[in-house]
């Protein structure tokens, strides 16, 4: 709700840090966890709430020794192997199925049971186009930006939840780098493999329902901004996932909640309800969500030669040292596998 | 010789509730010169009717038929009095002595300076424009409903929202008049100003206890703004330049019968936006004009006709993204709202002592959000047609006692919603919200009687109905679970004009004056208040877009209870006057929201809302010196305003349904408003003021999901903000009297903030995607006005 913007607050309004001291709380069950119809092992993330103002501390956080099942309709449970920092992963072999509804249950050591509601895995249209208008700025680093879309058309009759998230890729050729400080050069090691460093959008909720459009055609949703900082390709991968009414509202108060920006038309903030809850104790508060969704993705390699002006910099040049290389060491930001579409 | 109206004149209708259909005119001169005397008061002894004379000297007031004492005053002169019989039309000149040693003028208000002793007015202000004008102003722009804020028992959620909180009270919960016609929304810019233009505002009466019979359908307080008469008996100009908005009045006789004026407002604050190099700020755009036209038709001495005309109407539009809670992606969003009212009254003087008003109100509130991007262009209309015809007879059959009944109807049709695509490539669905239509009607009676000196009272009984009528859908829910839209179980549909359901009201109200010395009362009150019509809003202040709401038998009707005692006294002559008051407020069906549901478009609105108690208490010390060179006020006010709701089910209940503290609940108010003359044309003034900060809800954890931070707020309203406080001065230059020529001008200086202070307008936490590995706290102040704000406005007369 951060448009829900003053015409005081735009004129005049200043930001500055305030600390309010926030640094107990009463732990509280967090469950993130999915099942999609991609491949698994899907995982389930179990952990107790941080005070907001504190460090999390340790991995005592996390919680190890739980019971996690995953059960469908038709009453088939499949027990989750605990892998490590409180994740549990799901059998190989087992896949979501679209049309069936799946439920979390959770048995902690002291013998408290939680379950969530049963989430339908329902059926997901695939992306139609992805495409780009490019904005040219009048001051700052970049010279511009493409602002990204996406259509898609959704024949289903029912109100249909969608949520997007994107993954940028970039071909790695070396995975060393070090700079010189007397000359100021740079000198680079290749990689061992073949090696793509990806970034995601993190923290970002793009989430959208169709209630109010008329037709199948759902056209312009906003994906992401693309620098426009070379004229070579941009590669990504846009995820489209379909939401649980459920899920839906979950991330829209979760959306409404990160974007406030404290100005009176913003709601006042309130407790996120997740679909989660104690069969003993349905008053106890259990942070988080199991999500059910069927996965389309497209990837696209965005052209960004298009433009009149060239951006601004020049690449940096390196030079390469020795036969020796580094390995691509797969991780959060890096892969050795070969990205779907590349 | 020729007549202005130049300041603003100070004709009190409805404060002491009595017939007024006398008229008195005159001219006020220097004894000494004989030349006219600019700013006299001139005002009726007992009652609150009062006038200042304009630059030729000229007043004019309007009173009851009979014997009455008339005063009148001048900074610099001795006080002259005058005992005559008064009936139709008369003219009485008053010819004042210097007197070097007392420098008085009233200032705060022209009511005589006992009024506030030996009336019964309890839990009442009336403020003059003229006060109001000299008070330091945001931006230069001297603000009705900014002054208000300074008056004890008033709060609002922050700085530059156009919304107040009258004890305890939500911001829908004012009756907000302008000449009998209601304003739904009083903000322009989106609560920079108000829409009341003081050019033309007369006088405010201000009632948030003791409220008299013929006012109800708002359970916290009655603000009701009075048009000045239009008066000139030749053709004037007069205006204003400020950095905000620019103003003009034309004002002049048509016939000997018919005088009017037209003012109007227009605001051109856009090339403020362009300084900014934020590409959204430079994007954003707003404008307001606003206009008020009045004209009086005297029939002949006993009969007259008024028209009252106004229309505002304000733009806003927004860079970025649109509003979330619509579902629709848009580059820009735009904001507008415009009311268009019109009251026609007839007053007539039947005998001596019976007066009759006929009261007829047109009212028309619009609101729209839009965008105009061509596949995402969508517009979301709102309406409130609102229709009022009214009858009062005025009976006074003697000094000692007034007697008022009378009846009034009110038709409303709420459009909650309309959402059409805003261009033919739209893909936008159309979606309509149904219609909502009922009749808020009420017969009253008010009896005030001075029994004594020492003994008087005043009582009233207000008979209130609505009627809520189709054409409607009324949905039935499910008892089993909570209400929403799964939990339909049935419907029933009613016929166009078909009644749906209906609730009654009995309002008594009363309240006893007992003086203990000449200089000394004690009043004790109570009211009861019913409220039919709400505004449907879960953000801590309403946007002008969020819809109404009439009572449904789901929505029951809030009504409030409240119970006030004052003690008042004055001190040194009258020059100041003290008052402490109490008072206690229980609210029944009071109002709050489900947590994260959409209000805007929701057809069940019933489903979204909550209904419980709500209970305020306070007490309001006020010390006012109204004489002399320093003139003001000091307050302070303790106040406490808790909700409860508390349903069924734990989504039904907020904070598992104990008592919690509303938004607006700030405990601690001061207020400071001084005036010093240092010259006859010179005056500095200066406000200060204190209070709590509003409750907030504090995240108490964090928490991630899928990559994303979700702080995890619990316990509603559990914290508070950073305390406010502020000083602002202002220095007013008036124009010269003795100045020969025709144009004159005035000029106002002044500071808002002077000492800058970043006041927290709220406290937001926006975790980062990596803040679990840091203890920043991820917190951040939002200050609006945070920083000093000099200003200069220059008015003119021609």
């Amino acid at each position: 709700m951060k448009h829900y913007c003053l015409f005081t607050l735009i004129l005049f309004g200043c930001i500055t840090p305030y600390d309010p001291g926030i640094s107990q709380n009463t732990p509280k069950l967090v469950v993130d966890g999915m099942i999609t119809d991609e491949e698994g092992p899907y995982k389930v993330v179990l952990y107790y709430s941080t005070p907001y103002n504190n460090a999390p501390g340790s991995s005592a956080n996390f919680i190890n020794n739980a019971v996690v099942t995953i059960e469908d309709e038709e009453g088939i449970s499949t027990p989750l192997r605990y892998n490590r920092s409180g994740i549990y992963e799901t059998p190989s072999g087992m896949r979501g199925m679209i049309g069936k509804s799946y439920s979390l249950k959770i048995v902690l050591d002291d013998g408290s049971e939680y379950r969530s509601t049963a989430e339908r895995m329902i059926p997901i249209p695939s992306i139609d186009t992805i495409y780009g208008e490019y904005q040219r700025f009048s001051r700052g680093f970049l010279r511009g930006e493409f602002s990204l879309f996406l259509d898609l058309t959704d024949v289903s009759e029912d109100e249909s939840y969608f949520s997007w998230n994107w993954t940028h890729y970039t071909f790695e050729k070396y995975c060393g780098l070090s700079l010189n400080s007397i000359d100021g050069s740079l000198s680079a090691t290749n990689c061992c493999e073949p090696c793509w460093s990806y970034e995601r959008c993190n923290g970002c909720i793009n989430i959208f329902s169709d209630e109010l459009v008329k037709g199948s055609k759902i056209p312009r949703i906003p994906i992401t901004k693309i620098p426009y900082d070379s004229q070579d390709p941009y590669f990504l991968i846009v995820t489209q996932r379909s939401l649980t009414k459920n899920a839906y509202y979950f991330w829209k108060d979760a959306s409404d909640l990160v974007s406030n920006a404290g100005g009176v038309f913003d709601k006042p903030p309130v407790a996120i309800k997740g679909n989660l809850v104690n069969s003993n104790d349905p008053e106890e508060q259990v942070l988080g969500f199991f999500e059910v969704s069927s996965v389309q993705h497209k990837s696209v390699y965005f052209e960004r030669d298009n433009v009149d002006e060239i951006p601004f910099g020049t690449p940096p040049t390196y030079r390469v040292v020795g036969s020796s290389c580094i390995p691509c060491d797969e991780g959060a930001y890096r892969t050795t596998v070969m990205p779907q579409g590349w | 010789m020729v007549r202005k109206y130049l300041t603003l004149a100070c004709a009190f209708w409805a404060l002491n509730t009595q017939a007024q259909n006398a008229r008195v005119y005159g001219t006020v001169y220097d004894n000494a010169t004989r030349q006219p005397l600019a700013d006299a008061n001139i005002y009726v002894l007992g009652q609150s009717s009062g006038d200042n004379s304009d630059s030729t000297g000229q007043y004019t007031l309007s009173v009851t038929s009979g014997w009455h004492t008339l005063a009148a005053s001048h900074i610099g002169y001795r006080t002259k009095k005058i005992r005559v019989q008064i009936s139709g039309s008369n003219v009485i000149d008053f010819f004042l002595d210097e007197d070097d040693k007392t420098l008085e003028e009233v200032v705060v208000s022209s009511r005589p300076v006992e009024h506030n002793i030996k009336s019964t007015d309890l839990g009442v202000n009336a403020v003059g424009m003229d006060a109001i004008k000299k008070m330091p102003a945001f931006l230069g722009e001297s603000d009705l409903l900014k002054s208000v804020l300074l008056l004890p028992g008033v709060t609002s959620v922050g700085e530059g929202t156009g919304g107040v909180n009258v004890r305890g009270g939500n911001a829908d919960q004012n009756l907000i008049l302008m000449d009998d016609a209601p304003i739904f929304n009083s903000s322009h810019l989106m609560g920079f100003l108000s829409v009341f233009n003081g050019d033309v505002v007369d006088q405010l009466n201000f009632y948030k206890g003791g409220i008299p019979a013929q006012y109800g359908g708002r359970i916290s307080s009655i603000l009701e703004t009075k048009l000045k008469v239009p008066a000139a008996t030749s053709w004037k100009l007069e205006g204003g330049v400020g950095l905000i908005a620019n103003r003009l009045l034309v004002e002049g006789p048509v016939t000997k019968k018919i005088s009017l004026y037209v003012a109007g407002r227009i605001s051109y604050p856009d090339y403020l936006f362009r300084m900014s190099s934020n590409p959204d700020v430079k994007n954003t755009s707003a404008n307001f004009y606003d206009l008020t036209t009045k004209v009086e038709y005297k029939l002949n001495n006993r009969n007259r006709l008024t028209f009252t005309g106004y229309r505002s109407d304000d733009h806003f539009r927004l860079a970025g993204d649109s509003l979330s809670s619509l579902e629709i992606n848009a580059s820009s969003s735009r904001f507008s709202w415009s009311t268009t009212n019109g009251t026609l009254v007839w007053n007539s003087q039947l005998n001596k002592k019976l007066n009759l008003k006929i009261t007829g109100v047109q009212g028309l509130y619009h609101s729209m959000m839009s965008s105009r991007d061509s596949l995402t262009a969508y517009e979301l209309n709102a309406k409130i047609n609102y229709q009022n015809l009214s009858t009062e007879l005025g009976f006074s059959p003697d000094e000692r006692r007034d007697f008022i009944a009378g009846f009034s109807g009110i038709f409303y049709r709420i459009d909650p919603g309309t959402l059409s695509p805003g261009s033919g490539t739209s893909t936008v669905n159309y979606l309509k919200i149904p219609n909502q239509q009922g009749i808020e009607a009420a017969a009253y009676l008010q009896h005030d009687w001075q029994m004594t000196d020492k003994f008087s009272f005043s009582l009233g009984l207000r008979y209130s109905m609505f009627i809520n009528m189709g054409e409607q859908t009324v949905y039935s829910y499910a008892d089993d679970s909570p209400r929403n839209e799964d939990s339909i179980i049935d419907s029933v549909y009613y016929k166009k004009g078909e009644i749906v359901n209906q609730f009654t009201g009995i309002e008594p109200r009363i309240t006893v004056r007992i003086n203990i010395t000449e200089s000394s009362s004690i009043k004790v009150g109570y009211n009861r208040m019913y409220q039919y019509i709400q505004q449907v809003s879960n953000t801590t202040a309403a946007l002008p877009t969020d819809r109404w709401q009439l009572s449904s038998p789901y929505i029951r009707p809030q009504y409030a209870d409240q119970f006030s005692a004052g003690y008042f006294l004055n001190l040194s002559n009258d020059a100041i006057e003290t008052s402490a008051e109490v008072y206690y407020k229980d609210v029944r069906n009071a109002t709050d929201y489900k947590s994260g549901v959409n209000l805007l478009l929701s057809a069940a609105p019933e489903s979204a809302m909550l209904q419980g108690k709500g209970r305020a208490y306070g007490m309001e010390l006020m010390a006012k010196k109204n004489k002399g060179k320093l003139t003001g006020w000091v307050s302070y006010t303790f106040s406490q305003t808790h909700l409860k709701i508390n349903g069924n089910f734990p989504e039904e209940s907020i904070n598992h349904g104990n008592w919690y503290a509303a938004n607006y609940n700030k405990p601690h108010t001061l207020n400071l408003v001084a005036s010093y003359q240092t010259r006859p044309r010179t005056s500095f003034s200066a406000n200060f003021t204190y209070s709590t900060g509003r409750p907030v809800t504090y995240p108490q954890d964090k928490y991630l999901v899928q990559g994303v931070f979700i702080p995890n707020y619990t316990g509603r309203n559990d914290e508070r903000i950073p305390d406010y406080h502020r000083l602002d001065v202002s220095l007013t230059i008036k124009e010269n009297p003795a100045q020969k020529s025709r144009w004159k001008s005035s000029w106002v200086f002044s500071i808002y903030n002077l000492y800058g202070r970043k006041n927290a307008y709220s406290i937001f936490f926006k975790p980062r995607s990596n803040a679990i590995y840091n203890k920043k706290a991820d917190a951040y102040k939002l200050s609006v006005f945070g920083t000093i704000f000099p200003s200069i406005t220059y008015n003119f007369k021609f």
